[in-house]
């Protein structure tokens, strides 16, 4: 079976094609987005998901959050006795959302398809397949969030469709695509895009604009500094989704015995966030402009992650459109289901007609260059593109060059993916060498041909027309060089990790979530969550599943009320 | 079927969007795309051109005519409505674009926008936003461009006129945001300098700095972002805790530089600024004082200057000499001599230096008639020495090498190789003696003294000075600033091995050169160089 998977920088979620249609499988604990959140002890037990975030307040060392955007980097974090890669912690979610598949349908899911941010570069997409295989899964195919949006935005009522825009604004990164759809072709004409753009950078504005007003700075200040950020991270997301639906909210905190509060209004959230509305323009303009579609044609925008919730984010999208977005689609889900889809399309599912997807290469590729400048002087480091953003791919396109040196023997470049005229500024993929003819300079001739797949391989070929050289290249990044037995290394650990058997996970994340709440109110309100979750251990050691699951029962709700509305 | 583009698709001609859509997706059904990567390609290149046509008003064109895409690609005109001068000093002519359908999209391919609806869209008079015409007038007064900078009062109407125009423009939709995006930048970059304190207020509206560097930077957005960084980097530089600081307030002092000046300020400071400054903002420049900067830079004054330098150190030791000898009581009180017997003595003593300089045999006379310049430039030292009494050529040497390395400059192949296999033994004397000696050694200023090499490399440098001399190689001054040459990638991977350094620190300490490392580096370099000479460029060969 293959499923489809959003891995997603705050939430993932999975899904399957079942009886022709796509269909979203809850966790353990019933829900259907799992927090992308895990947490290690130094015993090596483990926390997934939601028990792992509410873990974020109370054990700020051991857990993470939002390591998809280290994706692709060497940063690793330390949980307990060991450090882990951003792929490693990506597989820990991988895992259990495949227990979860296991547990809804009896069946071990082997391959899966994994959506990335259309502005995913090349290490982030290879980082992204190693997770899946660590997790044990066949990687089948990563595919792009609003392509996959859109195809389950295109499922719904099948009709022809002019160009629309997605707008995919999640937890870390954001998206914009052009796709139009007709004839059972899902065509993808530009996609544009921001890696470093999503939810948490307006979680930082918050943070940076209740901090001051908290008047907490001396009890902050003897914080650790990983409790510390995890105490504001977490009140900031609070307060920010509490004003998508009200004007004015409380941020709030409780260090200690001691409680602090800071008003915030929307308005002044609002001038705060400026410069990161301002941040998702860039993107929406340069999709435009590259797909040749015009804002007034667009037959629709479609909204897509989390954090397009935000009635800061919505009114920019009102006013740079002028009209209303549409969210026919659930934001949260249609990343998951279009990759269902696409899941269901690799294996024949039953139900669906043959849908084509085509694509287009987000960022430019190509090589690096010397050039004369107008001084008699040389400029190295310069980009030269082959193959340009938004072309559609698979695609074959050839350059040739010249040696710039006399009696040169070798050409040594470097292949570069980006958009900047300086290669320093791009991001490299990998190198060429190629042995020449010993010449005066400019007089040995090379063609460079770039083959760029629908898989996001790229192939190179180098050809000699004067010696009849030939040579093809497949691009292998240095990470990926890691053999198969580092791979297996990886999953060996991750393997060894202890994980709560699955009928007791919404115990361990009831406790977990109390034990939050506990440590964030303070007086008789504290006193009274803490005597509840006592009565909540003591249940537990009963052993009857009844009275657990009454006694889990009253304690969330419990939790829920004062949580909703917290006593001043 | 007619020709192209229905051959491809494998319809008849038709001006049914559906239809070309319809033969389009039956076509790419078939195919394997990534086994069919230019079919797939001509597929789509003959759906978009069937499309385009399809909306275009019903004069048929020529059958089977190849796409004509001049009308389709906006984007080529583009680049000819930036109309530079002639004798172009960054400024180039403005041309506003519509206010309603300014925006860059363009309607390439299916717009759906009818001939008579584009028609209906142009008759309309162009909506003008708010503050555009007073910006404009208070940039360009009296219509024309002006090198005058603004007035308080012009900057507060220009400021205030600038928000309302970007308020404006962030409250409507893309399509105005991205037309006074355009205009303003195309206006801004015009009307520069006098437009310079307002750039950073529409840099952070727009965002034009994340544009930087970017392969599609529009025209206008280079010219500005880079004055933007220089402006941002004038800023910082005024710091006091700015690395260049000091360089920079050394050169924006009107007058020329004194001697006192240069033994203060860290010469590759000044030229490090400079660098900077020339390379990534040119129109800082005008901010320095000219004559400053020439007086830094003048190659004359510069050997003056080195010379005096040199001088003063000689006339210390010469007083620590002095001082010694006056201090030993033993010392025989000498007759004074005859102005003629002091007169042979002192041309003795300068045929002693310049033997030592230049082998045995050498007479300063011989140095006068091989080369006058160079002998008059040396000559004020030796004649300094000999009235002192000082027969030592050693004190002289640092000179005569920083002469010599800066021969390489002209000399020919041959010679070239013998400079180097000289410049290569006084980079392993330095680097055994350790400290800066080396960096004296690599700048070429031999500050600290010339390092001392065996006696047979004495003889060679010996022969070589006097080659260099008698080809008048010594006059020349040395360059400053910096020189580019390119290390071929063999001579790297061999010096790379002999030193066992990683690829990374290699280059890393061939950027910088003040590197600790940076003397075995050098070496490695020059031995691999010497022993397949024919193979390295010429430039190279001056250069290392």
């Amino acid at each position: 079976m293959i499923i489809g998977i959003d891995l997603g920088t705050t939430n993932s979620a999975v899904a399957i094609w079942r009886d022709g249609q796509s269909e979203l499988v809850p966790n353990a604990l019933g829900e259907l987005l799992t927090p992308s959140a895990v947490s290690i002890d130094d015993d090596g037990q483990s926390w997934v998901g939601r028990a792992a975030l509410d873990r974020l307040a109370t054990h700020p060392s051991e857990t993470v959050t939002s390591f998809k955007r280290r994706m692709g980097t060497e940063s690793k974090a330390t949980l307990g006795k060991r450090s882990y890669t951003p792929e490693e912690l990506s597989a820990i979610v991988l895992r259990s959302l495949v227990d979860d598949v296991e547990a809804a349908t009896g069946e071990r899911p082997t391959g899966a398809v994994i959506t990335v941010p259309a502005y995913f570069n090349e290490r982030q997409r290879r980082a992204t397949r190693r997770a899946g295989e660590i997790a044990g899964l066949e990687v089948e195919r990563l595919i792009n969030e609003p392509t996959a949006a859109a195809l389950a935005f295109g499922l719904i009522d099948k009709e022809e469709r002019e160009p629309f825009l997605v707008f995919d604004l999640g937890g870390g990164t954001f998206d914009v695509s052009i796709v139009e759809m007709f004839e059972g072709i899902v065509e993808v004409r530009a996609s544009a895009g921001d890696n470093r753009l999503g939810g948490d950078d307006f979680d930082e504005v918050m943070v940076k604009l209740a901090e001051p007003k908290l008047d907490a700075a001396d009890v902050l200040d003897r914080l650790p500094n990983d409790r510390r950020a995890a105490l504001l991270q977490l009140a900031a997301e609070k307060t920010r989704c509490a004003l998508s639906s009200q004007n004015k909210a409380d941020f709030r905190i409780a260090v200690g015995d001691e409680e602090f509060t800071a008003e915030i209004d929307t308005q002044e959230f609002e001038e705060a966030a400026e410069a990161l509305v301002r941040r998702l323009r860039d993107p929406v303009i340069r999709s435009l402009r590259d797909s040749g579609v015009d804002v007034e044609s667009l037959s629709d925008v479609v909204l897509v992650g989390g954090a397009t919730r935000m009635p800061v984010v919505r009114k920019a999208l009102t006013r740079m459109f002028k009209r209303f977005p549409n969210s026919t689609v659930h934001p949260d889900h249609a990343v998951a289901l279009g990759a269902a889809i696409q899941a269901g399309l690799l294996s024949d599912g039953e139900g669906l007609e043959e849908i084509r997807i085509t694509d287009v290469a987000p960022f430019t590729l190509g090589i690096e260059i010397g050039m004369d400048d107008a001084y008699g002087g040389r400029v190295n480091g310069i980009f030269s593109p082959i193959i340009e953003r938004n072309t559609p791919v698979p695609v074959s396109r050839m350059q040739s060059y010249t040696t710039s040196e006399d009696g040169q023997r070798q050409l040594k470049t470097g292949i570069y993916q980006g958009e900047a005229r300086q290669v320093a500024n791009n991001v490299k993929l990998g190198e060429l060498v190629v042995p020449v003819p010993p010449k005066p300079r400019g007089e040995v001739e090379v063609e460079v041909r770039f083959t760029y797949d629908t898989n996001g391989l790229l192939e190179i070929d180098v050809d000699i027309p004067e010696t009849g050289f030939h040579k093809n290249v497949v691009i292998v990044d240095e990470e990926d060089k890691r053999s198969r037995k580092e791979i297996d290394k990886s999953r060996k650990a991750l393997e060894k990790l202890k994980v709560h058997p699955r009928d007791e996970q919404v115990n361990v994340a009831a406790m977990q979530r109390a034990e939050r709440s506990y440590e964030g109110f303070t007086g008789p309100v504290r006193e009274y969550i803490g005597r509840s979750l006592d009565n909540f251990k003591a249940a537990l050691e009963k052993q009857d599943p009844r009275v657990i699951a009454d006694a889990r029962e009253s304690l969330l709700r419990l939790i829920d009320e004062i949580e909703a509305n917290p006593p001043i | 079927m007619s020709g192209y583009p229905w051959s491809i698709l494998g319809i008849e001609e038709t001006r049914e969007k559906s239809a070309i859509r319809k033969a389009y997706s039956v076509k790419l059904k078939t195919m394997n795309l990534d086994e069919q990567v230019q079919e797939y390609a001509q597929l789509r290149d003959a759906r978009d051109y069937a499309l385009r046509l399809a909306a275009q008003p019903p004069a048929s064109p020529p059958r089977g005519a190849q796409p004509d895409y001049d009308d389709a690609y906006e984007d080529d005109d583009y680049f000819d409505e930036l109309e530079w001068h002639d004798d172009a000093e960054f400024e180039w002519q403005i041309e506003r674009r519509d206010f309603v359908d300014g925006y860059e999209g363009g309607d390439l391919g299916d717009a759906g926008l009818s001939g008579d609806e584009l028609a209906a869209a142009a008759i309309e008079p162009p909506e003008l936003p708010d503050g555009y015409d007073e910006l404009h007038a208070i940039l360009f007064p009296g219509r024309q461009h002006s090198d005058e900078g603004l007035t308080a009062e012009e900057y507060e109407q220009a400021e205030d006129a600038l928000k309302r125009l970007i308020a404006w423009a962030e409250d409507g939709d893309l399509n105005r945001h991205g037309s006074v995006d355009y205009n303003l930048a195309e206006m801004l970059a015009a009307a520069w300098p006098r437009s310079a304190p307002l750039v950073e207020r529409a840099n952070v509206a727009f965002h034009w700095l994340g544009e930087a560097g970017g392969l599609d930077e529009r025209p206008a957005l280079q010219f500005l972002n880079a004055r933007t960084q220089g402006m941002r980097f004038h800023e910082s530089v005024l710091e006091e805790d700015h690395p260049l600081h000091k360089a920079w307030l050394e050169l924006s002092r009107p007058g020329k530089a004194s001697m006192i000046d240069r033994l203060k300020i860290n010469r590759n400071q000044i030229d490090k600024l400079l660098l900077a400054i020339r390379g990534s903002f040119p129109e800082l420049e005008a901010l320095l004082s000219r004559e400053r900067i020439d007086s830094w830079e003048k190659p004359a004054s510069d050997v003056v200057s080195w010379i005096v330098q040199r001088l003063f150190i000689v006339f210390v030791v010469i007083q620590a000499l002095r001082f010694c000898a006056s201090a030993d009581d033993r010392a025989p009180v000498q007759p004074p001599l005859s102005a003629e017997e002091e007169q042979a003595i002192r041309d003795e003593g300068k045929d002693t230096i310049a033997a030592a300089l230049f082998g045995d045999g050498f007479s300063y006379d011989q140095l006068v008639e091989t080369d006058p310049a160079f002998a008059a430039q040396l000559g004020t030292m030796i004649d300094t020495l000999v009235r002192a009494k000082v027969l030592d050529g050693r004190l002289v040497r640092p000179l005569l090498r920083n002469r010599m390395l800066a021969a390489r400059e002209r000399a020919d192949f041959d010679t070239l190789l013998a400079i180097q296999a000289v410049h290569l033994e006084w980079l392993k004397a330095a680097s055994e003696a350790g400290g800066d000696a080396c960096g004296d050694v690599l700048s070429g200023s031999f500050s600290g003294g010339a390092p001392e090499v065996s006696a047979e490399t004495e003889e060679r440098e010996r022969a070589l000075a006097r080659d260099l001399l008698e080809k008048k190689l010594l006059t020349l001054p040395s360059r400053t600033g910096s020189t580019t040459y390119q290390i071929p990638g063999w001579l790297v991977d061999a010096a790379r091995k002999d030193t066992g350094l990683s690829e990374a620190r290699f280059g890393e300490i061939l950027q910088d050169p003040e590197d600790s490392e940076r003397c075995g580096v050098e070496i490695a370099l020059i031995e691999n160089m010497l022993s397949v000479p024919s193979r390295v460029p010429i430039e190279t060969l001056r250069g290392l």
